[in-house]
């Protein structure tokens, strides 16, 4: 089949996504760090009941994110312009969202509580609702950007692989902020500032900075190719065509059925501790799992040219399920002695990194083939939509496994020490076993449950190949009759 | 598989490829500059007008809220010319610490429990001698105070844990625990606190200050990494609090260096 994008635009698109990863992976954590350290230092405002209304600034925030996914996708579907569907959204939302998110850093100054309260709920909750205006619609970008599978499955795995990468951009960059600052101020005089949060400041002027570099450079650089109707639907038909449609549902409840799977991070610090000997080795429990998710993304990559998108993902699952399955297996036969089980611990952890790769693409490219399905069934494109319900149940999954991770901990029995010298009590060899459970075999539960959906999905093989050749019939059937009248 | 032959495309529209173009590289340019631009200036101005290094009041303040109110000697040093050219954590490990850690030394194996017992026994012994050297201490740089605790502390690890200490991190955190255990007994409910910049040195002052240093006060200046020529301003600041209705006062001199202000302790 033709090849439509030319070669810079496949890595422009991943550029793009990094430049979004970058900024968006960077501020859910620190903005919590900021609000309850920083913003309202030295004012006359009590610390502690601006913790307590922390939960309910995120919890907001999250309705609004989840809302806006919907509505944005909606919308998305809805633009036509000369830019395309979907270029003008991160063209143009990027340049609020970069001045919104800077602002989240740079607190008024304020001995009202109330003020300060409206003010995070407020800037908080702008900054979601930009960042899913730029976000969602660049995600779903994958599936206009060519009418060839092929080559859009490529574009989609790059682009995937260096959004995964711009996620852990943030953390790079302030220790490179902070060690400029040293040399600018001086040592104590740096930690005078980090005291007032200042190098958050920076940092997030450098992530804004890189974002909209990278979007701008995503959006001189890449086009729209997939033709799209004139005619607007409206929003009770497109969520007719797009949570009727049994094989985009499919993907979109991996998200839910698998939303255990993310609950070995709200351990990894007692892992490190327990298992490894040290609190230091977290990182060292992080890094491997990173690099295994970027490699596992490359090795998708290429098992995608070999096998259809609904094999990958169940190999993938099933391999991912064993591997974790593995990891508890040694750790029980090695037992929790940290100088026999560290090293094979963190090797076993980066082959168990690589499951993750298929988790970061697969669906992206699945649901470009599902918005191929609906347009072969409506004659309707909804890219918006469809990546936006994919997205509407992540936001629903992560807020189980928020609340899924800490109730296992208590599950486990864990000890919390009550000696000031003492950071991390003895724990029982039981609450030990159930501490590994937690990182190994419960995710491999939820790895088996997020691959249950797919085994309903059927848009793979002839029946995939048949709808791709008779959409490009269609398409020069009708571009040709446009040309003649 | 049916066909979904009766299916047809409203009319389709293709963006062509052109014809933003120009207006997109325009556009991406001026976006770039004019984001450059804004975070310039919005983390400029936040950072002038948020870091409290730039400003002699702010400096004053938080020393005086360590030192007289806090009655934190160790931590108001942050605020003042012995840090001008390091971390204070660091001017504390690399004179104090260093010298009385047996970093070769292998400690004895010993569960959390065990560990943690001896940790709070040091901790209570360390607490109560730091009381008492620190309550008529008057060299504002702690010299005699940090090398007697060290002292101290290496003598009761051995007495204690029954081996030398060899650890660096956990004689700081010793340390630190005494210095707050100090603080928080000692510490004065002070309300109405306020510093105010009582004179600002002109250009003719400053060389009359700069030039009643004596050999020792530049030399003990010189070894926190201030040459005299780096001094551009000096000015004086009263930090005012009142404890039980009763007003007090306490006067600082404060040198800038750079764009910062220091508390001088040279003195």
């Amino acid at each position: 089949m033709k090849k439509y994008m030319k070669k810079s635009e496949v890595w422009t698109y991943g550029i793009g996504l990094f430049g979004i990863a970058l900024l968006t992976g960077w501020m859910p954590d620190y903005t919590y760090t900021f609000f309850n350290d920083f913003a309202f230092k030295g004012t006359d405002i009590d610390p502690e009941s601006i913790t307590r209304i922390l939960a309910y600034v995120f919890g907001v925030a999250g309705f609004v994110g989840a809302a806006c996914e919907l509505i944005i996708g909606f919308l998305v579907d809805r633009t036509r312009t000369k830019w395309g569907k979907i270029r003008p959204w991160f063209g143009f939302g990027v340049i609020p969202l970069a001045l919104v998110s800077m602002f989240v850093f740079i607190a008024p100054k304020t001995n009202s509580y109330t003020a300060a309260v409206v003010w995070m709920f407020v800037i908080y909750a702008l900054y979601t609702a930009f960042s899913c205006a730029v976000e969602s619609p660049s995600n779903c970008f994958g599936a206009c950007c060519t009418p060839n599978p092929t080559e859009r499955s490529d574009a989609i795995s790059i682009a995937s692989i260096f959004r995964s990468v711009g996620q852990s951009g943030g953390m790079v960059v302030l220790p490179v902020v902070g060690a400029i600052m040293k040399l600018a101020l001086g040592e104590q005089q740096y930690k005078t500032a980090e005291g007032q949060g200042l190098d958050l400041m920076f940092s997030t002027a450098v992530c804004v900075l890189g974002c909209v570099l990278f979007i701008m450079i995503f959006f001189v650089n890449n086009r729209e190719r997939v033709p799209y109707t004139e005619e607007k639907v409206s929003l009770k038909e497109s969520l007719k065509f797009v949570f009727t449609n049994k094989n985009l549902l499919m993907v979109s409840l991996t998200k839910f059925t698998g939303f255990g799977r993310g609950v070995y991070s709200t351990v990894s610090l007692y892992i490190a501790v327990y298992l490894l000997g040290s609190k230091d080795l977290k990182i060292g429990l992080l890094l491997p799992m990173g690099v295994g998710t970027a490699v596992g993304m490359l090795v998708v990559k290429k098992l995608l040219k070999m096998w259809d998108t609904r094999k990958v993902y169940i190999v993938c699952c099933l391999y991912g399920a064993a591997i974790l399955g593995v990891l508890y297996i040694v750790s029980k036969i090695i037992g929790f002695n940290p100088s026999t089980l560290m090293i094979p611990f963190l090797i076993i952890n980066f082959f168990v990194g690589l499951q993750h790769g298929n988790t970061n693409l697969t669906p992206n490219v699945m649901i470009a083939d599902c918005v191929d399905e609906i347009e072969w069934k409506t004659g309707k494109r909804q890219e918006g939509l469809c990546y936006a319900g994919y997205g509407f149940f992540s936001k629903v999954a992560a807020a189980l496994t928020k609340s899924f991770g800490p109730a296992l901990v208590v599950w486990s029995g864990y000890k919390v020490s009550t000696n000031i010298n003492v950071a991390y009590a003895t724990q029982t060899d039981d609450t030990l076993n159930k501490l590994l459970m937690i990182y190994t075999l419960i995710p491999a539960i939820f790895v088996i449950g997020q691959m249950l959906p797919i085994l309903f999905y059927d848009l793979t093989g002839k029946k995939k190949d048949m709808i791709t050749k008779e959409l490009q019939e269609r398409r020069a059937a009708e571009l040709s009759d446009e040309k003649e009248a | 598989m049916a066909k979904e032959k009766n299916v047809q495309h409203e009319k389709l529209h293709t963006v062509d490829e052109n014809a933003t173009k120009k207006f997109d590289s325009l556009y991406a340019i001026i976006a770039i500059v004019g984001i450059i631009l804004f975070l310039c200036i919005a983390t400029g101005v936040h950072y002038k007008n948020t870091f409290a290094m730039l400003y002699p009041e702010q400096v004053a303040e938080q020393y005086g809220a360590n030192e007289v109110v806090g009655k934190d000697d160790f931590n108001s040093l942050k605020y003042s010319t012995l840090i001008t050219n390091q971390y204070l954590g660091d001017y504390f490990r690399n004179n104090y610490v260093k010298p009385v850690i047996d970093a070769n030394y292998e400690a004895k194996e010993r569960t959390p429990e065990e560990e943690g017992d001896l940790k709070t026994r040091i901790s209570e012994v360390m607490d109560a001698y730091y009381a008492q050297i620190i309550a008529g201490n008057t060299d504002k740089t702690l010299d005699g105070v940090l090398k007697q605790y060290m002292a101290e502390y290496a003598k009761q690890h051995e007495a204690i844990f029954g081996e030398p200490a060899s650890s660096e991190d956990e004689a700081v955190e010793c340390f630190e625990a005494s210095v707050q255990a100090y603080s928080e007994a000692n510490r004065l409910q002070a309300e109405d606190i306020s510093t105010e910049v009582t004179k600002t040195y002109s250009g003719d002052e400053l060389e009359a200050y700069k030039s009643t240093m004596d050999a020792a006060r530049t030399a003990r200046l010189e070894k926190f990494g201030i040459a005299l020529s780096d001094i551009s301003g000096v000015c004086e600041v009263t930090y005012r609090y009142t404890v039980d209705g009763q007003n007090f006062e306490q006067p600082y001199t404060l040198v800038q260096v750079g764009s910062q202000w220091y508390i001088d302790i040279a003195a």
